[in-house]
């Protein structure tokens, strides 16, 4: 038998050693983005070649760097794995017959869980967090500051709200997508 | 990286100089030459009016090599391109946990849904890109020396930042806002 001794395991472990998931996979992905958003946009009029060209050297340039690549290979999985939550929750309120139109509320929170998805994606992936510039570093007198400021805002909020029309968290999320929907035209 | 095949043949041509001479040489001059055949600046000739050809090369050819010639553009070049790639990726990141919420069988267009973000997206875009390459020029410590001299340790910066946004939201709230009995607000 050929595949007697076929492990997918080692297959992945070989194409991992042949530097597949390092060079070529980045490789493809920047270049059919780059191919792909070109000739969309036909800036170069409907000339493939040029844009062939352009989408390969930033493809090259981008393997060539290897802390991005780095960065890419930790960054896709995570939102893959974003994805495949958000695709099971569908499927698990599709169960109850909800018809899931994405307007009004459903967008404001598809907005803020894709906002969320990628950017704890993207920054639990990098090395940012560990090497932050002196000014950026969160020191416990930053956070209490946030924390006033914040709360002062509530407060103000809550002072000079009339009480007519106060509204949810649901109502806001609603209003966020429908500003979106509709293009910010009520 | 040079210990796996791929990254062995990535290793061999940046020894080349495939990465610092071919790669930024065919960039600057595909876009050259593709800009100056779709805007025929130096004429057409022919019946069909094809712009002229050998001089769009020519012009190409040698702004190209005056820019190989500038180190510092090249290695500009070199530092952001891939930065510019992986800020598109985390975008159709973004995209691609959105469209997990669309369940209409269209084509799911984004700036239909966002038509009135138009503007806000593409300034959050060019500030991207241009902080990118200023971050590839290394001007980076400069404009950060300028915004924050001694390193940002006084977090004094920060109130005087939150204070002006603060003053500039409640001058916006002030001026923006609209009269409640519908009419003149003098």
């Amino acid at each position: 038998m050929v595949f007697e001794n076929f492990n997918f395991t080692d297959l992945i472990e070989t194409l991992d050693s042949m530097g597949f998931y390092d060079v070529a996979l980045p490789f493809l992905l920047v270049f059919t983005i780059f191919f792909a958003i070109l000739s969309k946009l036909s800036l170069f009029g409907e000339k493939k070649n040029i844009n062939v060209v352009i989408a390969l050297v930033f493809a090259f340039l981008f393997v060539r760097v290897s802390s991005i690549v780095e960065l890419t290979n930790e960054f896709l999985p995570k939102v893959s794995m974003v994805a495949i939550v958000l695709i099971s929750l569908l499927v698990l309120i599709g169960i109850f017959g909800v018809n899931l139109e994405l307007k009004g509320m459903p967008m404001g929170v598809a907005f803020f869980i894709a906002l969320i998805g990628v950017g704890y994606s993207f920054f639990s992936s990098t090395s940012f967090g560990n090497s932050l510039p002196t000014w950026m570093e969160f020191s416990a007198y930053d956070r209490n500051l946030f924390i006033g400021i914040a709360a002062i805002v509530v407060f103000i909020w809550f002072i000079t709200g009339t009480g007519e029309g106060k509204k949810s968290l649901g109502d806001m999320f609603k209003d966020f997508g429908d500003g979106i929907v509709s293009g910010g035209k009520k | 990286m040079s210990e796996t095949l791929f990254g062995g043949a990535i290793v061999f041509l940046q020894d080349m100089g495939f990465f610092d001479v071919v790669l930024p040489f065919l960039l600057v001059f595909t876009i050259f030459f593709g800009i100056l055949e779709k805007t025929k600046i130096f004429g057409t000739e022919g019946k069909d009016n094809h712009p002229k050809k050998n001089l769009n090369a020519m012009t190409a050819f040698v702004v190209a090599f005056f820019v190989l010639a500038a180190k510092e553009v090249v290695a500009a070049i070199q530092n952001s391109l891939p930065l510019v790639a992986l800020v598109l990726l985390a975008i159709l990141c973004f995209l691609m946990l959105i469209g997990a919420f669309f369940t209409s069988k269209e084509e799911f267009n984004f700036m239909e849904f966002f038509k009135d973000w138009k503007a806000p997206i593409a300034a959050l875009l060019l500030l991207s890109v241009v902080l990118i390459f200023i971050y590839a020029v290394g001007w980076s410590g400069i404009l950060l020396g300028f915004l924050f001299p001694g390193g940002g340790k006084n977090t004094d910066y920060f109130i005087i930042g939150a204070f002006v946004v603060a003053m500039a939201g409640i001058v916006f709230y002030v001026v923006g806002g609209k009269s409640d009995n519908g009419g003149d607000d003098d």
